[in-house]
């Protein structure tokens, strides 16, 4: 979803209480936040409860959602709020130490030049990230989110996201070189077609 | 294997982070190397690609988490007042602002603008505590007996609160929309980012405590009468009260203090509170009942005016209030007795 996609549907959650479109944003977002959430709550069906206690408010209080900036932001910060709290009886919480995410994957391509293998192959380096570096890396692309929001959603520095993001990106990039040369015709073509 | 700087650099643009400057260099790199380009466009591609979990949601078992939220949706929906929005967490209190402030009359002065908008309400009792992510993602910890309210429209032009009580305030920082705080006493507005308004209703004094960046106070009686704090500096105006205020002379309307910050961290004595410790500072015993009675819901009578007047200052963290009481009481000569809800200090 585009973060136009995302601000139209909350501006119908704002001004023309759509129950739809809450409906829609609580599918996209579910299973990001769940496994957010589940790297502070390490229960499943706690995580989900907590998730579902961040939308319940999300619409109680959607009025105010127009003038939200960065929905994905909101969200994730509301739900790391949210499972702190959930937390809080237990000491020591820490973001250092995060439970595993679960595995990610592409879809299949569409409109990528890269095999459905090559892509599968990036998905097995992004999985084998350690579990902070994978989670750093699927908040950038996925849900388009600053190296500062990043920081102050897991107690990082913005440095140590920064390098999270590269380490991500060096392991991307080995793996493309390998394949460098199948790609290269196509293109060239493209360029010459500029 | 591709230079590190380019690699640095591809991570940036992906992340929306590339300066202009790095934009060149990027470009510059590039230029000179068919083999860089290549890889930058491959890693457009892959980044085009839609990420998802291996392991996806059953669409049964998300519809009918959905069902359950609807249900969820519409018992509450009739409720008007919002309750606290998130608890207080002590691990996020950790960052940055503080802004305690007071004043039930502010509540109707600014309504003057805006009466047909419907507001939004936390409000928390007497031995509460809370924690609101405003629209702007604005955080706000909210003491002891204290309220927050906002316009629905919080946010489209401008970001304007009133406050009764004592609030702690991360303030996001938007030059084109400032945060404007209204008591009863005082306008605050947020130029920078961190701050501390304190003004209770029945103390007689509101204060303003800037930890960092810069606020701007006006006086609600005299708004031409404005202030900028420093960072570190305690701005203290007294409550005016009905009738009183001309027999009051001797005692100055505002003083601007310089605070002593904690040593071992970047607030201070007047922001400890969001830690849920409890500090005090040569503070009169009175004072000190009225901040217990707000903190643990208690009534506190001290029968001697003469002990009223006596001074304390110690800090203590997480503690009940027994525990607070005995530390005072072993500091000074007075005793005390509870009793359901209401404490009784004696000599």
């Amino acid at each position: 979803m585009t973060a136009e996609e995302i601000k139209t549907l909350t501006n119908a959650m704002a001004e023309q209480n759509d129950l739809s479109a809450f409906d829609r944003l609580y599918r996209y977002y579910l299973p990001g936040l769940v496994s957010f959430a589940n790297s502070v709550v390490r229960d499943r069906h706690r995580s989900e409860e907590v998730v579902g206690d961040v939308f319940v408010k999300i619409w109680e209080n959607r009025k105010t959602l127009t003038a939200i900036r960065n929905f994905s932001q909101y969200i994730y910060i509301a739900t790391r709020h949210q499972a702190l709290n959930y937390v809080k009886s237990r000491k020591n919480i820490s973001f250092e130490d995060l439970g595993e995410p679960a595995a990610l994957s592409f879809k299949t391509p569409e409109g990528s030049m890269i095999t459905a293998e090559n892509l599968q192959a990036i998905a097995r380096v992004i999985n084998e990230l350690p579990p902070r570096c994978r989670l750093v890396f699927r908040l950038i692309k996925e849900e388009g989110l600053k190296y500062q929001d990043v920081a102050g959603l897991l107690d990082l520095s913005v440095k140590t996201v920064e390098n999270q993001m590269t380490i991500a990106m060096k392991r991307i990039v080995e793996l493309l070189e390998k394949s460098l040369p199948e790609y290269a015709s196509y293109y060239a073509q493209k360029k010459m077609q500029k | 294997m591709a230079a590190s700087r380019l690699i640095e650099l591809l991570a940036k643009k992906k992340s929306g982070e590339l300066s202009l400057p790095e934009l060149k260099t990027l470009k510059e790199l590039l230029a000179g190397d068919p083999e860089a380009e290549l890889l930058a466009s491959l890693v457009d591609d892959v980044f085009r690609q839609p990420l998802e979990y291996e392991d996806p949601y059953p669409v049964p078992e998300i519809e009918s988490s959905l069902q359950r939220l609807h249900r969820q949706l519409q018992q509450q929906e009739p409720v008007r007042k919002k309750k606290a929005i998130f608890r207080l967490n002590r691990m996020a209190a950790a960052a940055a602002c503080l802004l305690l402030l007071g004043g039930l009359g502010g509540y109707f002065l600014y309504r003057k603008g805006g009466p047909s908008l419907k507001q939004n309400v936390v409000a928390t009792k007497k031995g509460s505590k809370s924690y609101i992510l405003l629209p702007d993602g604005t955080q706000v910890w909210l003491n002891a007996e204290s309220k927050v309210s906002y316009d629905e429209d919080f946010g489209k032009v401008n970001r304007e609160i009133v406050l009764t009580g004592e609030a702690y305030f991360d303030v996001v920082k938007d030059k084109s929309r400032p945060f404007i705080i209204h008591t009863e006493t005082i306008d605050v507005k947020v130029l920078g980012t961190a701050f501390n308004v304190r003004a209770y209703k029945n103390d007689s004094n509101t204060e303003t405590t800037l930890i960092r960046g810069s606020v701007e106070i006006s006086m609600r009686k005299d708004p031409a009468r404005k202030f900028l704090l420093k960072p570190f500096e305690k701005i203290t105006v007294r409550n005016s009260e009905e009738g009183k205020e001309t027999t009051r002379t001797n005692t100055a309307l505002y003083t601007v203090n310089k605070i002593k910050p904690v040593s071992d961290s970047s607030g201070s004595v007047e922001t400890e509170w969001v830690k849920n410790r409890l500090v005090f500072d040569n503070e009169r015993l009175d004072a000190i009942a009225m901040e217990l009675s707000r903190w643990f819901d208690v009534e506190i009578k001290i029968t001697d005016d003469h002990l009223k007047d006596m001074e304390y200052s110690g800090a203590v963290g997480n503690a009940s209030l027994e525990q607070v009481l005995e530390s005072l009481k072993l500091t000074g000569a007075f005793n005390y007795t509870i009793h359901n809800r209401t404490v009784t200090i004696t000599p």
